[in-house]
């Protein structure tokens, strides 16, 4: 009932208004009444019509002139207060007074109109603009979204707005702006997969679907909405292409606004049409990703097959010659040329199990269950063990080692560090001739640990320092000994769980430096005493 | 057996493994580690056999067969983890003599280097008549019979028989025996060699359907097998 006086307050207003105005004129003139001509009179009560048509509708506008026209008759043509007429030229007068009148109300209004409307297509142009505008700017979709009902709550100056996309039947609130919407209400997804089916708007009393945070438990299991009842307190649009449904449009307005009239619904419209369109463009972008990781996890597992196969075959090859060699009848094997033998499968059983362990390091790395067992340590007792592994690889080569006697215990996983060590120092004799000088050392520097493998190799072309990171990555280059593109990127992947850096560099006379960092711990921290570590 | 052989390998367990197998198989063995290595080596001191390996750290194996071939006709047997049949057919053409996929058995490699070895010692006598099985072939008299019965052979065959046979143990790409019996214009027309193939295999071979004489190289080419038992 409230709301039914409210709104015939609201439409009587412009009335009062209106007619006030001609009213207060009245008394004003009616001291000159005798030095003003007849004329005079019925030119300023026109100017007051105008006035007032200028800022009211055609209803009040009619009305003030007609109470001009009585004001006119009543108070300034004589004979006075009396609505007779004494000189017959006066009717006429009159009559044309009450025509001009109407005549002028009606034109200022049409014109008023016609200049409101142009202003509001400005502004919806402006505001359109405006948020095509803020979706280029926008990467994904949820900010091309979140965008979306910023605008709109903004421009509506609504309590809430929010889009729902429908996912495996479901509705799920994907940008919210001012309080969430409960989607859980059965009432909100009945009305919203009506709305998305039909196509159609639809409205939802509020007493129907809790915004957060809830009101009333309980809610009724049967919803309660018109189709496109502007006058509810939830406004719900459909989001979908001419192909596919995507979702709803819902806006809620703040308590006591006016409902939304037939250009905002048809502005929302065009909001929800553009939701619909970023959903879209966004699914397609997501539809060609989704192939284009096919294709390259395709290139990425031909790589790796083609990386494995040569890695596993090569020590394979020395291992089944070896031991066919053994196995054939009839050869005195001397002691030595036994032990050759049995070396060569030792020593390239070890670098299978290398292999395969890295590469369960790195589907460990990829799917992300990698955890750095971490412990005190020096850093200078991996790099012995480090240089223990690859005794055998190094053979040959001058390796020089310098670990500063200034670095304190510090907290890292031992076996990963010195798998890290491993992978660098096989890479750095793998890429240069035997003979040449591989050095490792680490360091303080800048509050961290730094550690260096640097050789006098091929190295790598320019630019390619930081892919050669990459997993299965390698650089394709004649006459280079080919290699699985595993170890460095398990490299990396070991560096990251503890939170350093590792990075390559060009030497200045070939060769390629890898230095990588870990974090030394703060001067507060003391190494490894028991409590601490039962502490945790 | 006192034949040498030269190992060209980048890798340093493989070089050590062959070295010490083919040793005690009485080989006199030497080993390069790269492809200018093993050059210079053939050239100063020419093995009787080489083996090669294609993944060289600075020329590629099928350059290093193609630079020995311009002065050398040495039996050279490739040693490879590239299993495709185009790395074997690119070598082969090239003018490698067999073709080994790592990982492989000492026995095979010892095989192979033995078969190697006769077909040089064979092509140094020059013999007129070759000799497999009950197989003969008369090359002065364009002869083919087997066990004493002549074998009829169109001109194409005979010369098709005759480019397996002297080249028997040698893998021949198609590319190669299309080139050499029908010319250079025929190289890409392998279902000739095929039916051809197939003809001969009907004219020498005791069970057509299980050849023992011309084995298929699957995508590769043919080799006529040299150590029939007589």
């Amino acid at each position: 009932m409230r709301d039914v006086t409210a709104l015939n307050w609201r439409t009587l207003r412009p009335y009062g208004g209106s007619l006030l105005l001609v009213a207060a004129v009245t008394p004003a003139l009616l001291p000159f009444r005798l030095h003003l001509n007849i004329l005079n009179v019925a030119l300023i009560y026109l100017i007051v019509i105008t006035v007032v048509s200028l800022r009211t509708t055609t209803g009040p506008g009619i009305a003030a002139s007609v109470l001009a026209f009585v004001c006119f008759d009543f108070f300034f043509v004589p004979p006075y207060y009396t609505f007779s007429v004494a000189r017959p030229d006066h009717v006429l007068a009159l009559f044309v007074f009450l025509g001009i009148a109407v005549v002028v109300t009606q034109l200022v209004i049409r014109l008023r109109a016609r200049t409101e409307e142009a202003l509001r297509r400005g502004r919806r142009t402006a505001v359109l603009y405006d948020l095509s505008t803020a979706l280029i700017g926008e990467a994904g979709l949820d900010q091309m979204l979140q965008a979306i009902v910023d605008r709109v709550r903004e421009v509506f100056a609504l309590e809430t707005c929010a889009v729902l996309l429908q996912e495996g039947g479901v509705f799920r609130q994907r940008a919210t702006a001012g309080q969430p919407i409960d989607v859980v209400s059965p009432n909100l997804a009945g009305v919203a997969a009506w709305a998305l089916d039909k196509r159609q708007p639809a409205g939802l009393s509020r007493t129907r679907v809790r915004i957060r945070p809830p009101g009333r438990p309980g809610a009724p299991a049967a919803w309660n909405f018109t189709q496109g009842r502007r006058d509810r307190d939830l406004f719900l649009l459909p989001v979908a292409t001419t192909q596919r449904p995507l979702g709803v449009l819902v806006v809620a307005r703040r308590p006591g606004e006016p409902a939304l009239d037939d250009e905002q619904v048809q502005l929302l419209a065009t909001f929800a049409n553009q939701a619909a369109l970023a959903i879209e463009r966004s699914l397609l972008t997501e539809e060609q990703n989704r192939a284009e990781i096919l294709a390259r996890s395709d290139e990425l597992k031909s790589a790796l097959l083609s990386a494995v196969s040569h890695d596993l075959r090569t020590p394979l090859a020395s291992i089944k010659a070896s031991a066919t060699s053994l196995l054939q009848d009839g050869i005195a094997w001397t002691d030595e040329d036994r032990r050759e033998l049995l070396t060569a499968i030792d020593e390239e059983s070890d670098r299978l199990n290398r292999l395969v362990a890295n590469l369960l390091d790195l589907s460990r790395i990829e799917g992300g269950a990698l955890r750095p067992e971490l412990g005190w340590y020096d850093i200078g007792e991996a790099i012995d063990a480090a240089v223990e592994r690859t005794r055998a690889v190094l053979d040959g080569y001058v390796l020089e080692v310098r670990v500063a006697d200034d670095l304190p215990a510090m907290r890292f996983d031992f076996v990963k560090v010195v798998q890290v060590l491993v992978n660098l120092l096989e890479n750095a004799a793998r890429y240069s001739p035997p003979g040449s000088h591989v050095s490792l050392s680490a360091r303080r520097r800048d509050g961290e640990l730094e550690v260096v493998v640097r050789d006098e190799g091929i190295g790598v072309p320019a630019g390619e320092e930081q892919r050669i990171f990459d997993k299965f990555y390698r650089v394709e280059a004649r006459n280079r000994p080919p290699g699985s593109g595993i170890g460095l990127a398990v490299c990396r992947g070991f560096v990251e769980a503890h939170e350093g850096r590792i990075w390559a560099e060009r030497g200045d006379r070939g060769g390629l430096t890898v230095r990588f960092t870990l974090p030394l711990p703060a001067v507060a921290e003391t190494p490894a005493p028991a409590p601490r570590e039962a502490a945790r | 057996m006192g034949a040498r052989v030269l190992i060209v390998d980048d890798e340093p367990q493989i070089r050590r493994a062959l070295r010490v197998g083919l040793q005690a198989n009485g080989f006199d063995v030497e080993v390069a580690a790269n492809g200018e290595t093993a050059l210079d080596y053939a050239a100063g001191h020419p093995p009787d056999v080489l083996i090669l390996d294609l993944g060289l750290p600075d020329v590629d194996g099928v350059e290093v067969v193609r630079q020995i071939r311009e002065w050398s006709a040495l039996p050279i047997i490739i040693l490879s983890v590239r299993g495709a049949e185009r790395d074997k057919v690119v070598a082969l053409d090239a003018g490698a003599d067999d073709y080994l996929t790592k990982p492989f058995g000492m026995d095979e490699l010892l095989a192979r280097i033995r078969v190697a070895l006769r077909r040089t010692a064979g092509q140094a006598r020059g013999e007129p008549v070759l000799e497999f099985g009950d197989l003969r072939i008369d090359l002065a008299a364009r002869l083919v019979t087997r066990a004493g019965h002549e074998v009829h052979l169109t001109p194409t065959e005979y010369d098709l028989l005759r480019e397996l046979a002297t080249n028997a143990g040698k893998v021949l790409t198609h590319g190669m025996l299309l080139t050499r019996v029908w010319g250079p214009a025929s190289a890409d027309a392998t279902n000739y060699l095929r039916v051809y193939v197939n003809q001969l295999r009907h004219k020498i071979e005791p069970n057509p359907a299980h050849p023992r004489l011309i084995l298929t190289e699957p995508g590769v080419g043919y080799r006529f097998r040299a150590d029939v038992a007589g």
